[in-house]
């Protein structure tokens, strides 16, 4: 029997398919959601820039309406006009002390116009110094009103306002407000839901001024921690590795429109840079935005382990859908392989049968139909019916042959006349038909126990005890007792029916040959050769084979053979 | 043993009227042959070995040729073949099957066990007398 192997030429090319389909879909949904988390993270980072800046504008304008408010104030230009530093101190003092609460302007100065310091009303007690930063610079050489950041002596980022401070058009000096931006900071990591850290970029200030800051403000960083930066403030506890190593030596990559990631202690972290550049346009300072993406990330993972076991099982059900549908084939098409080899053998001997059985009959009718026609000529009255008898009994054997090959290829599986039966009752039933000619041979039988139940077409059971029971008495020889034994012995798996004689006996070499379509060992014995093919092809149509035993010649012989499709179940064994 | 002149013709053959044909067959046309007719291969074998019913060897003749039909009762055609021709003593003796059957398998199962004629038999009697006496012709 060749094995088609359907399963295997469908199922495993089916299941390393779907393996690799599933792997690669996986890993591209989750470079999809990553990439989507990075976009997410690059618009949180442009929004924190639009949303720095917003927050910077509104500071700006909160210090030119203030100083705007000082420019125009006559008492306070009557008493710089005296330089009463009594009056000025009266006038001011009060409002330093509103702005540092209210708004947070720490920084106020009275300003000459040559750019000394007259008073410094938020720390009256210092007199005196030039300034000479940028913001400063600007508003005396434009005339008009300079605002900017600036990183100052601490380290701190300092938005500055500067106006020119005129009456009529006499320039009397120039008014300073200054805010640090800490509190900037502050309220952007509240309001976008992240975290913040601010880095100075070391060659844009002196150690001194950084621990001098240090002190003052509680900066997080220390100045030996980063080559070329140094952090002021973090309202991360700490710092991701990623981070360290991206401070250490890619800060260039800052400036770029990358973002990096990092798993840090368990929680998925977006890194972005938003640059702070001063007044002069340098880029002194920058915020790195840490947006924690581990809820998303969770989510991602949660809905991806979801999806694919969702996928699993739906292909598994596919595969096992599969795997059954081509189990099933695969039985049909063997089952129909297994017929298809019987009917070719049925085909083979049919062809054979014809060949041989059939012709040779007509063979003899076409010559002694010449024959006779000459006889006849001739007159020849005795030799004409010479022939005529040969004709006759070629034609009556041909009928024989005829006749029995029909009977033979009837015979097939017909469920709709199915019963079950004991095997008991077969035999019996078989009995009862051959008494008579079992009477006459004088032939005992015995029969052993045969509880099995049959199931299949009772004449089918009938013909194999029938024709076994038949050849039995043919072939008994001149045996002057004749005995037959019919029975069934557990053999294994198999219960083995036999039916025993201790007739003739068959030498071993025709032991399979007996079983062939109208194979006769013996010459001149009647009978169409058909009855032990008739069995065969009985036993093979209930899945069973047919064997024969004998100890030879003169032996007796014994007829044994399966019914395994045609027991009930719990038969099986006796 | 065998007669300088005549020449002894071993034929098996199961169907008794197909033998009858033969033997008219030859007693038609084909003058100086003994025609030893047995009913099968065993008997045939018995024949050339001179068993049981065959053992006078006067009567027994050692064959000039045999006739085989193919399919015979308890010892085919073939098997008598393939002993004939498996036998040092026997094996120069022609052996042409005569048979019914015209199928390629049973022509290559004859030619494999050295077979060294094969002809199929026909359906009028002038063509068997026709085919016997070119038989005769050939091996004779």
């Amino acid at each position: 029997v060749t094995n088609m192997r359907l399963k295997t030429w469908i199922l495993v090319p089916m299941t390393i398919a779907i393996g690799i389909g599933l792997f690669f879909w996986g890993a591209f949904y989750f470079q999809q959601e990553k990439e989507a988390s990075r976009q997410a993270t690059t618009r949180l980072v442009s929004q924190g820039q639009d949303y720095y800046s917003s927050l910077l504008q509104q500071q700006v304008r909160l210090l030119q309406a203030h100083a705007e408010y000082l420019i125009r104030n006559q008492e306070l230009i009557g008493a710089w006009h005296n330089r009463d530093r009594d009056a000025l101190l009266e006038l001011t003092v009060p409002l330093a002390s509103e702005f540092q609460q209210k708004y947070k302007i720490t920084h106020f100065y009275l300003v000459e116009p040559d750019r000394t310091v007259f008073l410094r009303p938020y720390n009256p007690s210092r007199t005196g110094g030039v300034i000479s930063r940028q913001t400063m610079l600007q508003a005396q050489a434009s005339g008009v009103a300079v605002h900017g950041l600036e990183l100052g002596s601490l380290a701190t980022l300092t938005l500055r306002y500067v106006t020119p401070w005129y009456d009529q058009d006499e320039l009397l000096g120039f008014i300073e407000l200054g805010m640090e931006t800490e509190h900037i900071l502050q309220e952007m990591a509240k309001m976008l839901h992240v975290d913040l850290i601010s880095v100075i970029r070391k060659e844009f200030i002196r150690r001194e001024s950084f621990e001098a800051g240090t002190e003052r403000f509680g900066f997080k960083g220390n100045w030996d921690d980063y080559p070329d930066m140094v952090i002021a403030h973090q309202t991360i506890s700490d710092l991701p590795d990623a981070l360290h190593d991206w401070l250490v030596t890619g800060h260039d990559a800052f400036f770029g429109p990358n973002n990096i990631y990092a798993v840090h202690r368990g929680r998925h972290l977006w890194g972005g840079i938003i640059h702070k550049p001063d007044i002069a346009g340098e880029d002194v300072a920058d915020l790195i935005i840490i947006h924690d993406a581990t809820a998303q990330m969770m989510a991602l993972r949660h809905s991806m382990v979801t999806n694919f076991g969702v996928a699993t099982m739906l292909l598994g059900s596919l595969l096992l859908l599969l795997y059954s549908v081509t189990r099933r084939a695969e039985k049909s098409i063997e089952t129909a392989h297994k017929l298809l080899e019987v009917k070719n053998l049925e085909m083979e001997q049919l062809v054979y049968i014809v060949s041989h059985d059939l012709k040779s009959p007509l063979v003899t009718v076409k010559t002694f139909a010449g024959m006779l026609r000459q006889d006849i000529q001739d007159g020849n009255q005795q030799q004409i019916s010479e022939d005529l008898k040969y004709i006759d009994s070629s034609t009556d054997k041909m009928q024989q042959l005829l006749d029995a090959l029909l009977k033979y290829s009837r015979i097939g599986r017909v469920d709709t006349l199915a019963q079950t039966l004991s095997a008991d009752h077969q035999v019996q039933n078989c009995l009862a038909t051959l008494a008579g000619i079992l009477q006459q041979h004088q032939v005992q039988v015995s029969t052993g126990k045969l509880p099995q139940q049959l199931h299949g077409d009772p004449l089918h059971f009938g013909q194999i005890w029938q024709n076994l029971i038949e050849n039995a008495v043919k072939y008994r020889g001149d045996q002057p007792q004749p005995h037959i034994e019919i029975g069934a012995t557990q053999e294994g798996q198999d219960v083995v029916f036999y039916v025993r004689d201790n007739g003739m006996g068959i030498a071993s070499e025709h032991n399979e040959r007996i079983f062939n379509l109208f194979s006769q060992l013996n010459p001149g014995s009647d009978g169409s050769g058909l009855g032990l093919a008739l069995v065969k092809k009985i036993v093979t149509i209930y899945q069973g084979r047919i064997w024969v035993e004998s100890d030879g010649k003169s032996k007796g012989s014994c007829f044994m053979f399966t019914l395994p499709g045609a027991l009930i179940k719990g038969d099986k064994a006796i | 043993m065998t007669s300088a002149v005549t020449k002894v013709i071993l034929h098996a053959e199961d169907e008794p009227a197909h033998a009858t044909i033969i033997r008219l067959a030859l007693q038609r046309n084909v003058g100086d042959v003994q025609l030893r007719q047995v009913e099968d291969g065993k008997a045939a074998l018995d024949y050339l070995y001179r068993r049981g019913f065959y053992e006078d060897s006067a009567v027994s003749l050692r064959p000039d040729l045999i006739l085989l039909d193919l399919h015979m009762p308890r010892i085919s055609g073939l098997e008598v073949l393939s002993v004939v021709k498996k036998d040092p003593e026997l094996q120069t003796i022609p052996v042409v099957v005569l048979t019914t059957s015209d199928l390629i398998k049973d022509r290559l199962a004859a030619d494999t066990c050295g077979v060294d004629g094969y002809l199929v038999k026909p359906d009028d009697f002038d063509q068997f007398v026709h085919m016997m006496s070119e038989l005769c012709a050939a091996w004779l």
